[in-house]
């Protein structure tokens, strides 16, 4: 009687071990030929562990599970999946909010169309997590957001909203200008700064505002209460930038405010390499370009350095390379190209980028710049698991993706 | 003044008062009789089709629907032995009488924020496109501004006028149109952007909580009803991160909304679903790929209620059915179909328990038509309005 | 005495010397190269390979080539030599692209090729070292072309075949006016005519040719039987379309959409051209009705074009040599200088073979293809005994994203090198602080 007692409990142990290992999400493992892990030194012939989403373990030595479902790239190269610190926005309509150029609660992540080509085409690229920025029309122009590109909803895309404000200093926010000849002025188009020197007054005033705001603390004020956050270092500011005197003033204002400041595109940032080290900033570059294409590059973005990427770093500057490709205000938000990021990288190395500093700009150090380190940029244990498989060096022109897996999941194969 | 005078008096009073008693139905039922409808086919919606059925209409009202009734005395008999009977068509979204040029007059583009208009203001019951529009066996329509507005005017439910009674208005204010549409993005005027639209909609709906009693704000005020769902609220938005935009809106805000146009709804219907939002669908004729037509049919095996709209003028009235033909013929279940003409508009609009169905006690609205309502080839032969023939097709 | 024989010493010394200088005795100039690697193109690759060149053509090329003695050698043991690249259409290096007037046949590009723009300069840092310079795509008889290097001061100097190909565009001439509207700037396009109405132009003009021939002849034969001299001359403005038909001339013909390329097919198979077809970004659409005919094409610069399935929503990549190459079109690429690789032949030569081209065949269309569509191949486009020594010496393999141009020899002469490319330089390294410029040291970003 006892021993029946005993028999069926042990068998219902077994069942209840066997139905928790059901319950659990089966192993995938990765045999590479080269695993490039960015964070670390490359490894050859490695086994990368997949498990709910995540890297669980990665090594030459593993032992893989007899269920595991196994992926063989032993004769590929495996690298993290790229971070867009600055990607097309996958947005329907107009991204600039021209009402007023002040737009600090502004936030671009309401906008998100998760059904957007653009997504398709950028994971198909390789780019695994993306920063949206809000249009840059406007002189304090919003709240970005960092999403990954696949989700129903724009909720299930997004793994960190506010992740940054949008500031930008050029002549972009005095677009759109009607003088006003022989009538009063009527519409908001009238009332937009026309100068530098006013765009670095209004920037100077809005944080003057927002430092009395703190001190009061009246009433609740939506937009205050982003530029106080952003004036605290609660939410990180993004500077978008193309000569070097505004890059200057950006500096030059971030130390009377004692601001800490992320630069965008910074087109002639090369020729004031030295002082961005020193501010410790780091910086977003893109769109690259050989000649301008739109009229801000042509008024700001004329005096551009190819190795802009290579003279920063050697200058001891964290780069990231991303696409930044939205057009100046006076052009459609949104393209239908995706700038690939391993090419932007390989072109970096070629006009004198390290390869292993340009491999880092398009992985490790923007998910640096936009704090989501801690999970994506590079193949560690516990990082998700955004795993590129290529057909060769990842700066080679004629490197294929093969594979693309975004949280362990293979959403785009060869 | 004698005794026996008083007395003749009150007799004569007396006798007036039986009399005009008397009378009084007949003043009532004046121009009135009992009509009683033969039909080869009755659609009630809410029953199943009744062949060979009969409807008896008194007062405007509908008193009786069956087969085998028994017909009362004197009542006007229509013999229609090979036609179908149904109730009048609803309109969930119209811009129908609204003055000669309808689209200067439905967006009102200056402001974007304009939930103290109401649109009634701007219907015109003599306009040429309402008396047409009696022949298409719609009978009820909600009329509603444009699409320019993210927070716009508030819409009516009018019924068609016509007969001897002026039923025209049912409801003044029957909820707010949003539009959360790209339409609304204007370039002269606040929002220009998306992400614009989304926090103006929102700022306006955080003034409107609050707004405290007694201080002059139409805007608020109207906007706080909304909140408290007193106000339905009509949202219309056509793309998937439209709808799911206006998602967000309406749990956060607590909305008792209605998704307009909702073109691409299917690809999130469990979301509508288990909310219990539902739809005004967008004319089918409008729609031109194979792929768009079969959403709707879709929407509503999902459990989502869809009713139809014709956005008079962009298509007739006379259209309304013709969309939900073409949503039948691409998927929609038939009876979806007729009830998205009917009761499920009449549920939405909040008009269900006197329209949208032949069931005794509702308006005696109805249409006949010469065929089943769901063939393109039936057509409509007469359209009754609180029980008097507003239109009767010409026999040649 | 003495003096007498010192003069004499001192007089032969200074004729020998002046002779030397002044006397302009024909020598042969002769070259040899020492590559690590040559890419004939006609051949296999060599591995330290020697290339000799005389009077600036190849005489031989071979592993073990003898070296004669008054060879200039170049030393190019790390470099990777191939033939200059060969740019089949261009309508750059012109001041404006099209006329304004749509049948002006008898203009010419050579007449407007300005030999200072950047895009000469550009064309040889990246090592192309032959182009067609054509009138643009919104002229329907736009014009002939002509084949030039780029280099040199005058388009004499820079010439290498004069009245070569006809351009013929099946667009309709677009023409962008940026207009501001709604505050904000946006290009807008207008087409003044149909595309009915472009090959409606062209049915009638070719009509008309034939109607103006036919009855030249019947003058001319007239004059004869009368026995009148006769000197008339064909219309000089009727001329080129004349030699397009008698095989003078190729038609390059621009087809902006897919749906245009039957239509030049239709005029191949009318007229008999000789006909390249030079396509648009969709061009690949037409991929299989092209390898029926064996008609040479010109790809767009953008090879890769998005495509998205209606259905699934899916976004494919369509990639257009890709294509080609499966269909059995030989193909030529063009470049523009939008971003990253697009502006290097050899870059798009390397997106082929990323995206399935075979290698050969790749290199072929940057070199040998292009030189065959507008008729240079007899002296460019491998490196052959008999053809023009113009060759670029390249850092690594051309398929390389790291690959540079080093040197660029053209006619037996180095006429760029990137050592000496000072534009380049600025472009690559860090600007040195000029005087009084601003450093860090300044007080004001502290």
């Amino acid at each position: 009687m006892r021993g029946c007692v005993i028999r069926l409990i042990f068998l219902s142990a077994q069942l209840l071990a066997a139905c928790t290992l059901c319950g659990q999400e089966k192993t995938v493992a990765i045999r590479a030929g080269e695993i490039l892990t960015i964070s670390g030194a490359p490894i050859k012939s490695g086994i990368i562990l997949i498990q709910n989403g995540r890297i669980t373990d990665i090594g030459t030595e593993i032992a893989v599970p007899q269920d595991a479902s196994v992926i063989d790239a032993s004769d590929a190269v495996v690298m993290p999946g790229l971070v867009d610190a600055g990607a097309l926005p996958p947005v329907r309509g107009d991204l600039n909010e021209q009402s007023s150029e002040m737009t600090p609660a502004l936030r671009i992540s309401t906008a998100l169309d998760p059904k957007s080509r653009v997504l398709k085409r950028i994971v198909q690229t390789g780019c695994t997590t993306l920063y949206i920025a809000p249009g840059g029309a406007n002189l304090i122009a919003g709240l970005g957001v960092i999403i990954k590109p696949v989700g129903k909803t724009a909720a299930e895309m997004v793994i960190k909203d506010d992740a940054a404000l949008k500031i930008v200093m050029g002549s972009d926010s005095t677009q759109g200008n009607r003088i006003p000849w022989y009538e009063p002025p009527t519409t908001f188009y009238y009332r937009r700064p026309t100068t530098t020197m006013a765009v670095a007054w209004m920037l100077r005033k809005s944080f003057f505002d927002a430092k009395q705001y703190i001190a009061s603390h009246e009433k609740e004020d939506p937009n205050m209460e982003i530029i106080a956050a952003a004036l605290q270092g609660k939410i990180p500011i993004r500077v978008a930038v193309r000569r070097a005197i505004d890059i200057r003033t950006a500096l030059r204002i971030a130390n009377e405010y004692g601001l800490s400041l992320i630069l965008d595109e910074c087109t002639e940032g090369y020729k004031v390499a030295e002082e961005i080290a020193k501010k410790n900033a780091p910086v977003v570059l893109g769109p690259f370009y050989y000649y301008p294409r739109t009229s801000s590059q042509y008024e700001e973005g004329r005096e551009v350095n190819w190795n802009n990427a290579g003279i920063l770093a050697k200058a001891g500057v964290r780069v990231a390379i991303a696409s930044n490709s939205q057009e100046g205000p006076r052009f459609a938000a949104t393209q239908d190209e995706s700038i690939d990021l391993l090419t932007a990288a390989a072109f970096a190395v070629r006009h004198g980028m390290a390869p292993a500093e340009a491999l880092k700009s398009i992985t490790l150090t923007p998910a640096e710049i936009l704090g989501v380190a801690d999970r994506v940029g590079s193949l560690e244990k516990g990082k998700d698991a955004d795993i590129l498989i290529l057909s060769g060096n990842p700066l080679a022109a004629t490197t294929r993706i093969k594979r693309v897996i975004l949280k362990g999941e293979t959403v785009y194969q060869d | 003044m004698s005794g026996s005078d008083a007395v003749t008096e009150r007799k004569l009073l007396l006798t007036i008062l039986s009399l005009s008693l008397c009378a009084a139905p007949v003043m009532a039922g004046a121009g009135q009789q009992t009509l009683v409808i033969k039909a080869g086919k009755v659609w009630p919606i809410t029953g199943s089709a009744i062949t060979n059925g009969l409807v008896v209409i008194e007062n405007g009202k509908i008193t009786a629907v069956g087969a085998n009734l028994a017909i009362p005395e004197g009542a006007k008999i229509l013999e229609m032995p090979d036609k179908h009977i149904m109730p009048g068509l609803i309109d969930g979204h119209c811009h129908l009488g609204l003055s000669l040029d309808v689209f200067a007059e439905i967006e009102e583009t200056v402001s974007a924020v304009t939930p103290d208009m109401q649109i009634l203001d701007a219907f015109n019951p003599l306009a040429a496109d309402v008396t047409k529009a009696l022949r298409s066996g719609v009978t009820t329509v909600l009329l509603a501004p444009g699409y320019k507005n993210p927070i716009a005017a508030q819409m009516a439910v009018v019924k068609l006028p016509g007969g001897k009674k002026d039923a025209g208005v049912i409801n003044r204010s029957a909820g707010v149109k949003f539009s959360l549409g790209n339409e609304a993005l204007m370039s002269d005027r606040r929002p220009t952007s998306r992400p614009g639209l989304i926090a103006q909609v929102r700022e306006e709906l955080n003034k409107a909580g609050q707004y405290q009693e007694g201080k002059f704000d139409p805007r608020a005020e109207i906007l706080k009803r909304a909140i408290q769902g007193q106000l339905p609220v009509h949202i219309y938005c056509n793309a998937v991160d439209e709808i799911l935009a206006a998602i967000i809106i309406i749990d956060e805000y607590k909305l008792k909304a209605v998704i307009v146009g909702a073109r691409e709804a299917d690809e999130i219907a469990e979301m509508l679903a288990e909310r219990n939002i539902p739809l005004i669908y967008m004319p089918t004729l409008l729609l031109s790929n194979d792929k768009d037509l079969k959403r709707v049919g879709r929407i509503a095996a999902a459990g989502v209620k869809v009713a139809f709209a014709s956005y008079a003028p962009r298509t007739n009235l006379s259209d309304l059915r013709t969309s939900a033909i073409i949503a039948a013929k691409y998927g929609l279940a038939p009876e979806l179909a007729l009830k998205g003409l009917t009761i499920n508009a009449a549920e939405i609009l909040g008009i269900a328990q006197r329209l949208g169905s032949i069931e005794p006690g509702k308006d005696a609205d109805l249409v006949i038509l010469s065929g089943d309502p769901l063939e393109l080839t039936s057509g409509v032969e007469m359209v009754i309005i609180n029980g008097d023939i507003v239109y009767q097709k010409e026999q040649k | 005495m003495r003096f007498r024989s010192f003069a004499v010493v001192c007089v032969t010394l200074i004729v020998c010397v002046v002779s030397t200088l002044g006397y302009a005795a024909p020598v042969r100039k002769k070259v040899a190269i020492k590559a690590g690697k040559v890419i004939t193109i006609a051949g296999p690759e060599i591995q330290d390979g020697v290339i000799l060149v005389e009077d600036g053509i190849i005489k031989a090329v071979d592993k073990n080539v003898e070296i004669p003695w008054d060879a200039e050698v170049i030393e190019a043991k790390d470099r990777v030599v191939m033939p200059g690249f060969v740019l089949a259409h261009t309508s750059n290096g012109l001041d404006a692209q099209n006329e304004n007037v749509p049948e002006v046949p008898f203009l010419s590009t050579f007449d407007s090729i300005d030999p200072v723009s950047p895009f000469f300069e550009d064309s040889l840092r990246d090592g192309v070292v032959a182009m067609l310079v054509l009138p643009g795509n919104n002229t329907l008889l736009g014009g002939t072309g002509t084949v030039v290097r780029p280099y040199g001061r005058t388009v004499e100097t820079m010439l290498i075949k004069r009245y070569s190909g006809l351009k013929i565009s099946l667009a309709p001439p677009v023409q962008q006016t940026l207009r501001y509207m709604d505050g904000r700037y946006s290009y807008q396009s207008t087409a003044s005519v149909s595309r009915m109405g472009q090959m409606q132009r062209f049915r009638r003009y070719m009509a008309e040719l034939k109607d103006y021939l036919e009855q030249y002849e019947q003058r001319k034969k007239d004059a004869k039987e009368q026995e009148k001299s006769f000197d008339e001359e064909i219309d000089p403005r009727k001329q080129p379309m004349i030699d397009l038909s008698n095989g003078k001339l190729t038609a390059f013909i621009y087809c902006g959409i897919a749906a245009d390329v039957p239509k030049a097919i239709e005029i191949q198979e009318t007229h008999n051209f000789n006909t390249a077809l030079v396509l648009g970004t969709d061009g690949y659409k037409a991929a299989d009705l092209i390898s029926k005919k064996k008609m040479p094409v010109i790809l767009d610069p953008q090879l890769v074009v998005w495509e998205t399935n209606e259905e699934t929503y899916a976004e494919e990549m369509k990639v257009a040599p890709a294509i080609f190459y499966k269909a059995g079109v030989k193909f030529a690429f063009q470049t523009d200088t939008s971003e990253y690789g697009r502006r290097y032949l050899w870059y798009q030569a390397a997106t082929a073979v990323r995206y399935g081209v075979d290698r050969a065949e790749a290199l072929k269309s940057i070199t040998l293809y292009p030189a065959q569509f507008i008729g240079i191949d007899n002296r460019f486009g491998s490196i052959e005994s008999g053809k023009e020594a113009s060759l670029v010496f390249l850092t690594g393999d051309p398929l390389d994203a790291q690959t540079w141009v080093d040197k660029v020899m053209i006619g037996g002469e180095i006429v760029y090198e990137k050592a000496k490319d000072v534009r380049l330089k600025k472009l690559l390294e860090k600007p040195k602080p000029e005087e009084g410029q601003q450093t860090s040291q300044d007080k004001n970003t502290d």
